[in-house]
């Protein structure tokens, strides 16, 4: 079975359609072929009533002569009964008791049979005939005498009305057939609609939404979706767990790691101020090693939040000013002027704490890279472009080349520890979570600049 | 002054109680829910050291049974669980402090240390920041030099921010906290308050900060 994977892979339309083709040529052969016998012997039937006809006209034209003999006198009505538009060839003779007596000699005569007129399928000089012979018998008075009316036509117009019975049995088959071919098309189309939806919902699908699929499904396909939900929620259980590991392992990390920092504190406390500088490495790897961890754990927390189905409605204007008033004291104590400006509600699709988060990244970057005493203003504010949060700084600003880099994902997978734009990498995978964009603006001012993130427009 | 520290990582509890014994404070480490339960029941502290994921009982169950007794035990959260709404949730059930772990050393003496020393005032019902003092029970401020004396909604902005001194008190919660006296309030009445109050305490060591577009805050002033 070569052809079998080929079929395999067909539509289901298309086989559909296969096996109704299928079907309708093999019943339409068969129809055909009982309607071929049908035609043809409905047409000899007619031939043979002419032929009949003819033969009893020629037959009552059949007397005695003086001499006891017999006598014919052909009547042209009765050839011409046979002499039809298809331009047959009709032939004749007629037998007296003693053998041949006028007509063609070389027709063959048709034995009797149990009817007065026998028929039969012969040739004459390679013409297929069709012959009927009338036994008959006139009386002289004295006896009877038996002869024969021999009557044949060529078959052209009998084959010709068989031909067009069958071809119109074969047109009304062939439309009938079309015609199913076409219910078949619609019925097919209609009928595995809700499958192309399915298809399509499938389609527009997030890589990782892992929901059950919950469209209005025929019941035939139930069970298979069904077998598919259930797949889909081992797979989203798999995933959580596998994501779940990451936030687990981490907070199992961080005890350790404050026992660490807590014996360290107590070694540098007890011993020799010569190991003061093996304490203090010992620490800056620490703090290293924290950092990767609160960032693993970042992630872990962005990618449950990617994996929920919708972001709630958040008012970010709210956690702007509560996230900006958390870091006013600490910003104010290094000689920072930071504050928040614009909108006292505001709402966005957002996580919140994410939200926090990457605002927390762009104060934190703004007082990075702002240099001393500087300005930082956090704006919560309409944007043709939807609802905005940005942070403006009145330093140097970034070079506009570092910033690709600064915010690439790969950069945070690769090397979460790396102390360059951390906080940007972090801030670019939340507004990617977010659907926001990140723009990079000079500030109104002329000195200094903006990072803005716009969250799509509320519909 | 008495500490109970709550930890079931032995290394961790150790190194800590270590810490805290070198500071000269008395320690009691236990290792699960229920036994700090039982000892908090029946002894008294002034603060309670507290980590959340506990064997038997969980932290924040031990918190609820302290402050259902109202036990008045200033108490910091030590924990591994760094979510926002962790902390959120610990400060609503009457945490005092919370501190995720890993932790710098210094600052966690540094939080024992604030948060003993407002224990003390709040038993002898005292705050203190710079030079300034709050009695809770008379509801008076202090200078080296005698009592400050406020019309009433000066007295009730300070008192505002003093309780929450170093975090910021936003402008709708001063116009809350102060609406019941005045009615109304506009910005540029709070605006006059805070610019008297800021006369009458820069010079005991106080600042009253501004927070640009949020609201106001109380500070030492550097170098006091």
């Amino acid at each position: 079975m070569t052809a079998a994977p080929a079929i395999g892979g067909w539509s289901l339309r298309r086989r559909l359609l296969a096996w109704l083709f299928l079907s309708t040529a093999i019943l339409g052969i068969i129809a055909l072929t009982d309607t071929w016998f049908e035609a043809r012997r409905t047409a000899q039937s007619v031939s043979d009533r002419v032929l009949a006809g003819s033969a009893l006209a020629i037959a009552e034209r059949v007397t005695v002569d003086l001499s006891g003999g017999i006598e014919v006198d052909i009547p042209f009505s009765a050839l011409d009964m046979l002499a039809s538009a298809a331009e047959d060839q009709v032939f004749y003779r007629i037998d007296g008791p003693d053998g041949f007596l006028t007509g063609y000699e070389t027709l063959p005569v048709v034995p009797k049979g149990p009817d007065d007129t026998a028929f039969t399928d012969g040739a004459l000089n390679a013409t297929r005939l069709r012959i009927a012979t009338l036994h008959g018998q006139v009386s002289t008075g004295e006896g009877i005498l038996p002869f024969s009316v021999t009557v044949a036509e060529s078959t052209r117009a009998r084959d010709q009305l068989a031909r067009a019975i069958l071809i119109r049995s074969a047109l009304r088959l062939s439309g009938l057939a079309l015609g199913a071919a076409l219910i078949a098309w619609i019925t097919v189309t209609v009928a595995l609609r809700p499958l192309d939806r399915l298809a399509r919902t499938l389609q527009s699908r997030a890589p990782d939404d892992l929901s059950p699929l919950e469209a209005d499904i025929p019941s035939e396909v139930a069970g298979p979706i069904g077998a598919m939900n259930g797949f889909m929620a081992r797979l989203d259980g798999a995933v959580a767990a596998l994501r779940n590991f990451t936030g687990n392992a981490g907070h199992q990390l961080r005890t350790p790691l404050a026992t660490v920092r807590a014996q360290l504190a107590l070694i540098s406390r007890a011993s020799p101020p010569e190991a003061a500088p093996a304490v203090a490495k010992a620490e800056t790897a620490l703090i290293r090693a924290e950092r990767v961890l609160a960032q693993l754990l970042m992630l872990a927390r962005i990618d449950a939040a990617a994996a929920r189905r919708a972001l709630p409605q958040t008012d970010i204007a709210a956690i702007a000013r509560a996230t900006t008033a958390d870091a006013i004291p600490e910003a104010t104590r290094n000689g920072h002027d930071l504050g928040f400006e614009g909108a006292d509600t505001l709402t966005a699709r957002a996580d919140p704490v994410l939200c926090a988060e990457l605002l927390t990244n762009l104060v934190d970057n703004a007082i990075r890279y702002a240099g001393p005493k500087a300005t930082i203003t956090v704006r919560a504010l309409t944007t043709p472009q939807g609802p905005a949060l940005e942070v403006e700084d009145d330093g140097p600003g970034l070079p506009p080349r570092a910033i690709p880099r600064l915010i690439a994902r790969q950069d945070l997978r690769a090397d979460p520890a790396g102390t360059h734009g951390l906080g940007l990498a972090v801030v670019a995978e939340i507004a990617r979570l977010f659907g926001a964009t990140l723009d990079f603006l000079p500030a109104a001012s002329g000195k200094g600049h903006v990072i803005r993130a716009t969250f799509p427009p509320e519909d | 002054m008495r500490i109970m520290l709550v930890e079931d990582d032995l290394p961790l509890a150790e190194a800590l109680t270590t810490l805290l014994v070198q500071s000269g404070h008395a320690v009691d480490a236990v290792h699960d829910g229920a036994s700090a339960e039982a000892l908090a029941a029946a002894e008294r502290f002034d603060l309670v050291i507290l980590d959340l994921n506990l064997p038997e009982m969980d932290g924040l169950s031990v918190l609820r049974a302290l402050r259902a007794r109202s036990d008045e035990a200033a108490v910091m959260i030590l924990t591994a669980r760094g979510a926002p709404e962790d902390r959120v949730r610990g400060l609503n059930l009457g945490a005092d402090d919370y501190l995720t772990k890993p932790f710098d050393v210094a600052e966690f003496e540094a939080r024992v240390r604030s948060l003993l020393r407002r224990q003390a005032g709040l038993r002898r019902a005292i705050l203190t920041l710079g030079d300034v003092t709050f009695d809770l029970t008379s509801r008076r401020f202090f200078t080296p030099e005698g009592g400050i004396d406020l019309p009433a909604r000066e007295l009730a902005l300070l008192e505002l921010l003093f309780t929450r001194a170093g975090k910021v008190v936003s402008k709708e919660a001063i116009v809350q906290s102060l609406t019941p006296i005045e009615g109304s309030l506009s910005d540029n009445a709070i605006e006059q308050y805070i610019s008297r109050l800021r006369r009458r305490l820069s010079p005991h060591g106080v600042t009253l900060r501004t927070a640009r577009g949020i609201g106001y805050f109380l500070e030492k002033a550097p170098g006091t």
